[in-house]
């Protein structure tokens, strides 16, 4: 499932998808994504309570965001009590049980409904969830899955691939007391850090422990560069190392290849018990993090040739300028091509996993679940063919977005030429 | 080139070191006890009660699956506690007893007061009818496995003095060992400096060593759900995986080149705009989902008599199983499989080879072709074809490792026996020897693959060189 990112961004062709299409496609992923909470909900837009207007739609959506409890239980026990009632265009959560329609309800058939409002538009599934609210709920999931892993893999891969491929095996040299300080300086903090787990404590201490030790590591490096240069120079001690970056890039790049990527799910989703949608972007994005590494360091490896560049530390401008100033710009195209093409390789993946059974708990509805449902239950064939389109849908809009993208790049770097 | 060959085969063996160790070390964090699983013992760690006869069968299968050795070559730990706990079969005492030395700091005294305690209730067990005596000591194993703290023990300590059993009883002596040395923790103070590290070494009788010895002997070991050798196991799915997976490479190549060639040459508009929107689509389409639509429509007769074209996946396996199966039959088998793996594929050369094909036909030597009179096909054909396709069969070396280990979800969904499914079944059986011995082969193939897909280009490519 993630192999596929691998070979996605070869495979630009000269096909196109109607602009108006894909935007139309985006836009209502977003809509839905936003707004499910108002758009498939069991508790009304509005009522009112013993004359009071409530809004408990919308109370939810706050909820969710500022990690309260959910107010769903007690407008749920106030049902019978609520006047004036507004609902939701779609009258069910995803995780609304309507028993008199269970036992997966087709959506062209006769439903057992009070009237056409409570119709469920797309059928319900086994338990008689909703398949719509599900859809609905479901795109929010992919969204944030979707964003989430590209953003924390472009965060890992595009440092580590602009380090790679602007320093390579040899300019990045570091004083050899650096080296050796730094060296024991993590050393010594991961020595502590795994004390803290083997002890008992918190995993808040691993990430305190990290960022103490990485600190610790910056000041030396610093220390050493700034006062003690004099000190070094007459004591002899001014040999410097390079750092292999570009050799570890690769062999990290070629590890992660070598061992297949549902060993490392597998392996890790069975050590987080059930899995949110944080933990679940985060493994994914472990995935993909070695793709965007392989594209920045590829694009850098050509860039650090031109002569701008050699301009720029003609200049004698800091490295730091000259990666993220002069080179990083004419990067990021290609970079924005390999995100678009993530999202849609992270949503397959995350579905993937949800169709395998290994994804979320089961209370998380994703498009992945629904269709793994299909398969218990043949007769149900909206089961199959809905939850399927939206992914096809999302997955076609992200990749004609990536193609767009890749258009307009060699357009825009024929400019510079 | 020899030398570049030289190089990357070298570097082949700290990445297939530190795979071992990667994949190694992911199989021993994943929750689950392989010798629990095998002897049919549910969670050793919940229930303290069991029969003698499950205990020691569980004992024996641990020892025999080598789980009392310790995991590496080496172990670095703070000096209040021992290098590992591994000779201590159950979960729960071993986090017992590390808790303690994390408390006392005491190794060697810790150590002993289990082993008291041990000796007590193995005492216990067998000689509780000979002398009246208190419920506490009926219920000893069970207080004293729960011992991780300080207070715990002082309050074992405590009870075993207030029911203390008479001189004449046979297990006296062993309740004043415990008594003796649960003073000595409980009154025990951490030594300074318990958290400064120390080096063990543990010499090859670990784990990791046996594993990698088997390995390169050729001893891959057994399964640890059958029993059956994991060679026998491997021999058997992967004819399933391997015919999949030829017949859909060679529909992949032999419909998605043409169809490349087709789109970048021809002149009719509609047709072209036509099949590259299929293309496009069938590229975005996840396989998952169009594996389950086949299935869903096109297996049973719930949507009509015509649509139950195909077997349905339950079959499949009964079918292999029997080995009752003809060519034929077999084949009708295999056919949606090769198709859902395929289709994927097929998009995917056909882009490729029509974005080549355009790219070469803007060359000189194709304009030269064509005003030397040659006709379309030849010009086609002779000169365009060869040029853009060698590409394309850098792509072949990649393809390897997927050649043997297959798609999990294809075979999941389709309940092919192959290679996939296999890996698919003993991840969640925790049967660690067939899933490293897979992923050992997989993991080797990728490299090669790799390397073959590096040298193919340099031969498509004479431009590109590796010094």
């Amino acid at each position: 499932m993630i192999e596929v990112f691998q070979n996605r961004g070869k495979a630009r062709g000269k096909v196109k998808m109607p602009a108006y299409l894909t935007m139309a496609i985006c836009f209502i992923w977003l809509f839905t994504a936003l707004f499910a909470d108002q758009l498939a909900n069991e508790l009304p837009l509005t009522c009112k309570i013993d004359g009071q207007r409530h809004f408990p739609a919308f109370r939810e959506t706050l909820s969710k965001v500022s990690g309260q409890s959910s107010p769903r239980i007690y407008y749920l026990g106030k049902k019978e009590e609520m006047e004036s009632v507004v609902r939701a265009p779609i009258p069910y959560s995803p995780q609304t049980i309507d028993r008199a329609n269970a036992g997966y309800i087709s959506p062209l058939g006769p439903q057992n409904i009070s009237s056409q409002r409570y119709r469920h538009w797309l059928g319900t599934d086994g338990m008689g969830r909703d398949v719509l609210a599900g859809l609905i709920h479901g795109s929010r999931v992919a969204l944030i899955i979707g964003l989430l892993s590209v953003l924390a893999a472009m965060l890992v891969g595009v440092l580590f691939g602009a380090a790679a491929g602007f320093f390579g095996d040899q300019s990045w040299r570091l004083n050899i007391l650096e080296i050796a300080g730094g060296t024991i300086i993590l050393t010594v903090g991961l020595y502590l850090l795994y004390l803290q787990l083997d002890c008992g404590g918190s995993w808040l201490y691993l990430s305190g422990w990290l960022l103490a030790s990485t600190a610790l590591v910056y000041l030396w490096s610093s220390t050493v560069k700034t006062s003690m240069r004099a000190a070094l120079l007459r004591l002899g001690l001014s040999g410097t190392m390079g750092i292999p970056l570009d050799l570890i890039l690769l062999r990290l790049i070629e590890i992660f290849r070598a061992v297949p990527s549902l060993f490392i799910l597998l392996a890790l989703l069975a050590i987080i018990e059930s899995p949110g949608i944080l933990q679940m972007s985060l493994i994914i994005s472990l995935l993909m993090w070695p793709a965007f590494a392989r594209y920045t360091r590829a694009e850098f490896l050509s860039l650090r040739e031109q002569e701008f560049v050699q301009a720029a530390q003609l200049l004698r401008r800091s490295k730091n300028y000259i990666i993220f100033r002069e080179i990083m710009p004419l990067a990021i195209p290609p970079i924005a091509v390999a995100a678009a093409f993530g999202v849609s390789s992270a949503i397959l993946a995350e579905s993937t996993l949800s169709f395998l059974g290994i994804g979320f708990s089961v209370e998380q509805v994703s498009w992945g679940s629904m269709l793994n449902e299909a398969r218990l239950y043949f007769r149900a064939w909206w089961l199959a063919v809905f939850p399927g389109i939206a992914i096809f849908a999302v997955i076609l809009s992200m990749n004609s977005l990536g193609d767009y993208i890749s258009r307009q790049k060699s357009t825009g770097i024929k400019m510079v030429d | 080139m020899r030398n570049y060959l030289l190089k990357r085969v070298l570097l082949f063996l700290p990445t297939l070191f530190v795979i071992s160790l990667v994949v190694f070390f992911l199989s021993k964090i994943i929750p689950g006890d392989p010798a629990e699983r095998l002897t049919g013992i549910l969670s050793i760690e919940g229930e303290e009660h069991f029969d003698l006869g499950a205990m020691t069968n569980y004992q024996r299968t641990y020892r025999h699956l080598g789980l009392d050795r310790p995991l590496f070559y080496f172990s670095v730990h703070p000096r209040a506690r021992e290098a590992h706990f591994r000779d201590i079969e159950r979960p729960a005492i071993r986090k017992n007893i590390k808790q303690l030395m994390y408390e006392t700091g005491q190794v060697d005294l810790v150590r002993s007061y289990f082993e008291a305690g041990k000796a007590l209730s193995r005492d216990i067990q067998f000689q509780l009818d000979e002398c009246d005596t208190a419920v506490f000591w009926s219920d000893f194993e069970h207080q004293f496995n729960r011992a991780g703290s300080k207070a715990a023990v002082a309050e074992i300590t405590n009870n075993a003095l207030l029911f203390m059993p008479a001189e004449k009883c046979s297990f006296h002596p062993s309740v004043k060992d415990v008594v003796k040395y649960g003073n000595e923790i409980t009154s025990a103070k951490r030594p300074f400096g318990w958290w400064i590290p120390k080096l063990s070494w543990h010499g090859t009788q670990n784990q990791y060593h046996h594993w990698l010895a088997g390995i390169f002997s050729g001893d891959w070991g057994y399964s640890l759900r059958d029993g059956r050798s994991v060679g026998s196991k491997i021999r058997n799915s992967i004819g399933y995986t391997l015919s999949i997976s030829f017949f859909s490479l060679l529909l992949t190549f032999a419909a998605g080149i043409p169809l490349g060639m087709y789109l970048a040459t021809t002149k009719r508009k509609r047709c072209k705009e036509l099949l590259r929107t299929v293309v496009y689509a069938l590229y975005a389409v996840p396989l998952f989902w169009l594996a389950t639509l086949l299935v869903v429509f096109f297996t049973t007769e719930e949507y009509g008599k015509w649509t139950n074209l195909f077997p349905s996946p339950s079959q499949i396996m009964l079918h292999t199983m029997d080995g009752d199966a003809s060519f034929f039959q077999g084949m009708s088998y295999l056919l949606l499989p090769v198709l859902c793996l395929a289709s994927g594929g097929v998009a995917f050369v056909a882009r490729q080879m029509e974005q080549t094909a355009l790219r070469e036909s803007a060359s000189r030597y194709i304009a030269m072709s064509r005003l030397k009179g040659n006709s379309e096909v030849v010009t086609i054909w002779r000169h365009l074809f060869p040029n853009a396709v060698f590409p394309l069969i850098t792509l072949l070396g990649t393809l390897i490792p997927g050649l043997i280990s297959g798609s999990v979800v294809i075979e999941v969904i389709f309940n092919i026996p192959g290679m996939g499914r296999l890996m698919w079944d003993s991840i969640f059986g925790q049967d660690w020897n067939v899933v490293f011995a897979i992923l050992f082969i997989g993991a080797i193939l990728t490299l090669v693959g790799q390397l073959i897909a590096d040298i193919l280009y340099t031969r498509a490519n004479p431009k590109v060189r590796y010094d």
